[in-house]
């Protein structure tokens, strides 16, 4: 009777992991596609089966190293996703503690925020294009730069707002009492306390301005300061898409993200589930 | 703690001294000889490169830089660039379809000056009448393409011995080719709506028929027997085409055709015999090329109506080189220039190169001679991208819905007339 308990138990489990398999296969496959793709001549990608057994190639790797500078890419595209990340870090830090603690601008002040991410990003692309213009910042990385602080912003603040919340106000008038100054509770009691939300704030902001294209293609369009995505896109020419070199430009994009997601899994996870139970 | 504000202040001032890349040194044109190009990466591309580097042979001293972009979003930068006033490149690529607007839009410099100065022209040299396309607006040439675009008619020649003459013969070799061992699809078109292509292919069968959207006198004649004639061929070749026939564009169709899935297009742009020769493709030798079907005439003729628009350079207004724009400008529509690129990819249509007798063996150059001479352009009409709109719902209403016919084009007859009413 106990055995069969068991093997009823076991059965579900196993079908609860073969469904949760398929799920991550499922939403997995287009990234194995990318990357298996990246491997494969043109004329294999093409064909009408799926070929998941084949006889490995770089050429599409030797391609866009040789006839695109890929490396310089690289460097800009991590210059502004580390820039923005930096920046964003920086300022949205105390300006959440100021309205987690102090309630700055009030409960009008989360909305005001909000409203600055209504508008998408194309109605604001000729307006930012005029200002850089005339700031003489076009094909220059600090444009990029700075529209990516300003799409990041609100969402980091936000988000680190709520990591703030989490930390309990009697551990900062502990502090206070031990007479620290404000500055001194905000950046060696909070900041630390506040790992995971920083972390995965910085994260999120890395991944959005990594793989922003709209505005890299149009305030960055000359080859010394183009990104990794408006080169991927490079491969589909007026009259035919590259698939190899799109598949081996879309896996250098995505790997570091992978990497760095790997690497901080588990606070991107806390981050996420924050407030999620009180 | 410490490490964290260190991290910061390195990350920082790495960005600082690195964003500004190799600087603006690069773009900088201090002599004025130095032009910048934003151009679509593209086998014409690469032949205007081929010419750029013997026009720096011949002129020492200049510089051209291509600055390249995939197709994607590649014309919403092209005019928010122009729009907002950028003086960061000197010519720009672009299809002639969408010129009429940036030229109503004043943000490109006519070309009259320069090629009425005979200090900086060789009329006689240059043979304007050996250029049958020339963008003009309000009387001013804008822009002569350095290739053009039109459609032609490709089959695999291992499975269809006569090629169409007629959209009737199109239709009965798609029957006869659908679900076979070689092709599961009998044909297929460029019907992806939300671009300007499934429009530009509507109109060489309406016009075969002798239809129009809008006529010579601007009425919209969209509701017209010959529409409806043209919109039953799509009808009637619907069963033999892919099922998601209204996502396929120009790559699409191009990638079929390379997989050898389908047995005949057309029309279909005449780029892609050379980029179907220069591809790896096990069908690149299987396909054939002849003009595109049209409607048989009571004198035993076809009416045959290509499309074309061209690729060209136009010149930024706003540019601060003119000068040395316009000397690669000229070069690269100059007979010459036309040779260099037509050896190395690019399109020829100077009539001249097109009938040479040394270019006799090649199919491709008889073809194109005798489509260029039929073809004609759309309506290039200031409210041309929303015109587009209506004609692509057009085309997808016909390919994807049960809608009688009769209702499609009401619809599309009145959606025309309140977009012209717009407009004037």
């Amino acid at each position: 009777m106990l055995s069969k308990a068991l093997a009823i138990k076991r059965t579900r489990r196993a079908s609860f992991y073969f469904a949760i398999l398929l799920v991550v296969l499922l939403w997995a496959f287009p990234i194995l596609w990318i990357i298996l793709g990246s491997f494969k001549t043109d004329k294999l990608i093409i064909s009408q089966s799926l070929n998941l057994l084949f006889q490995p190639t770089v050429v599409n790797y030797e391609r866009i190293f040789s006839s695109h500078n890929f490396g310089k890419f690289l460097v800009n595209s991590l210059l502004v996703a580390i820039g923005t990340s930096v920046i964003v870090l920086a300022s949205s830090f105390p300006a959440s503690y100021s309205l987690s603690r102090f309630k700055t601008g009030g409960d009008m002040m989360s909305l005001g925020i909000l409203i600055t991410r209504i508008a998408p990003p194309a109605a604001v692309l000729m307006p930012f294009f005029i200002i850089f213009k005339n700031l003489s910042l076009l094909n220059n990385l600090w444009a990029l730069i700075l529209v990516n602080i300003s799409l990041n912003m609100s969402f980091s603040l936000l988000l680190m707002r709520s990591f703030i919340d989490e930390i309990p106000v009697s551990i900062e008038e502990a502090a206070t009492l031990e007479g620290a100054t404000l500055f001194q509770t905000m950046v060696k009691l909070i900041f630390p306390l506040a790992r995971s939300g920083i972390i995965t704030t910085s994260i999120f902001t890395f991944i959005f301005s990594w793989n922003e294209y709209l505005f890299a293609m149009v305030l960055c369009s000359s080859n010394r300061v183009k990104t990794l995505p408006v080169a991927a896109g490079d491969f589909v020419t007026a009259y035919a898409i590259e698939w190899g070199p799109v598949f081996a430009s879309g896996t250098l994009i995505l790997l570091p993200i992978l990497i760095l997601t790997f690497m901080v899994q588990r606070y991107i996870v806390k981050g996420l589930t924050v407030g999620a139970v009180k | 703690m410490k490490k964290v504000l260190t991290l910061l202040i390195l990350g920082l001032l790495s960005v600082t001294l690195f964003a500004n890349g190799d600087s603006a040194s690069a773009d900088v044109d201090e002599g004025g000889k130095t032009i910048t190009i934003l151009c679509v990466t593209s086998p014409e591309t690469e032949a205007l490169k081929v010419a750029a580097e013997e026009f720096k042979k011949q002129n020492p001293g200049y510089e051209i830089i291509f600055n390249e972009q995939g197709r994607l979003g590649y014309f919403t930068n092209v005019t928010t660039q122009l729009v907002g006033g950028t003086d960061e490149f000197d010519l720009v690529q672009d299809n002639t379809t969408y010129m009429t607007e940036l030229a109503a839009a004043g943000v490109l410099e006519p070309w009259d000056d320069y090629l009425n100065n005979p200090d900086l022209t060789d009329l006689k040299a240059y043979d304007l009448d050996d250029l049958p396309v020339k963008l003009t607006y309000e009387g001013k040439i804008y822009c002569i393409p350095t290739d053009l675009s039109s459609q032609v008619y490709y089959y695999r020649k291992d499975l269809i011995n006569e090629p169409a003459e007629t959209w009737e013969d199109l239709i009965e070799l798609a029957e006869k080719n659908t679900g076979t061992a070689d092709t599961p699809y009998g044909a297929v078109l460029t019907a992806m709506t939300g671009g300007p292509e499934a429009p530009k292919i509507f109109y060489t069968v309406l016009w075969s028929y002798g239809g129009d959207v809008i006529n010579e006198n601007g009425e919209v004649v969209v509701n017209s027997e010959a529409v409806r004639k043209a919109a039953e061929v799509y009808r009637a070749l619907k069963p033999y085409m892919p099922e998601d026939v209204t996502t396929y564009n120009y790559p699409k169709v191009f990638d079929a055709l390379k997989a050898g899935s389908v047995a005949q297009t057309g029309p279909f742009w005449n780029a892609a015999w050379n980029n179907m020769k220069m591809s790896d493709s096990d069908f690149k030798d299987k396909y054939g090329i002849a003009l595109i079907p049209g409607v048989r005439q009571a004198d035993g003729s076809i009416n045959r109506a290509p499309q074309t628009h061209g690729w060209g350079l136009v010149m930024n207004a706003q540019s601060r080189n003119k000068l040395a724009a316009w000397k690669f400008l000229y070069f690269a529509t100059s007979v010459e220039g036309f040779n260099i690129r037509g050896a190395n990819g690019g399109s020829i249509f100077r009539p001249s190169i097109l009938s040479a007798p040394e270019n006799a063996d090649n199919p491709y150059f008889p073809v194109m001679a005798e489509t260029y001479a039929l073809a004609r352009m759309e309506p290039l009409v200031p409210y041309y991208t929303k015109m587009h709109e209506i004609l692509n719902q057009m085309v997808a209403d016909i390919l994807t819905t049960d809608k009688s016919l009769d209702s499609i084009l009401e619809r599309t007859e009145k959606d025309l007339i309140t977009l012209k009413a717009r407009y004037e």
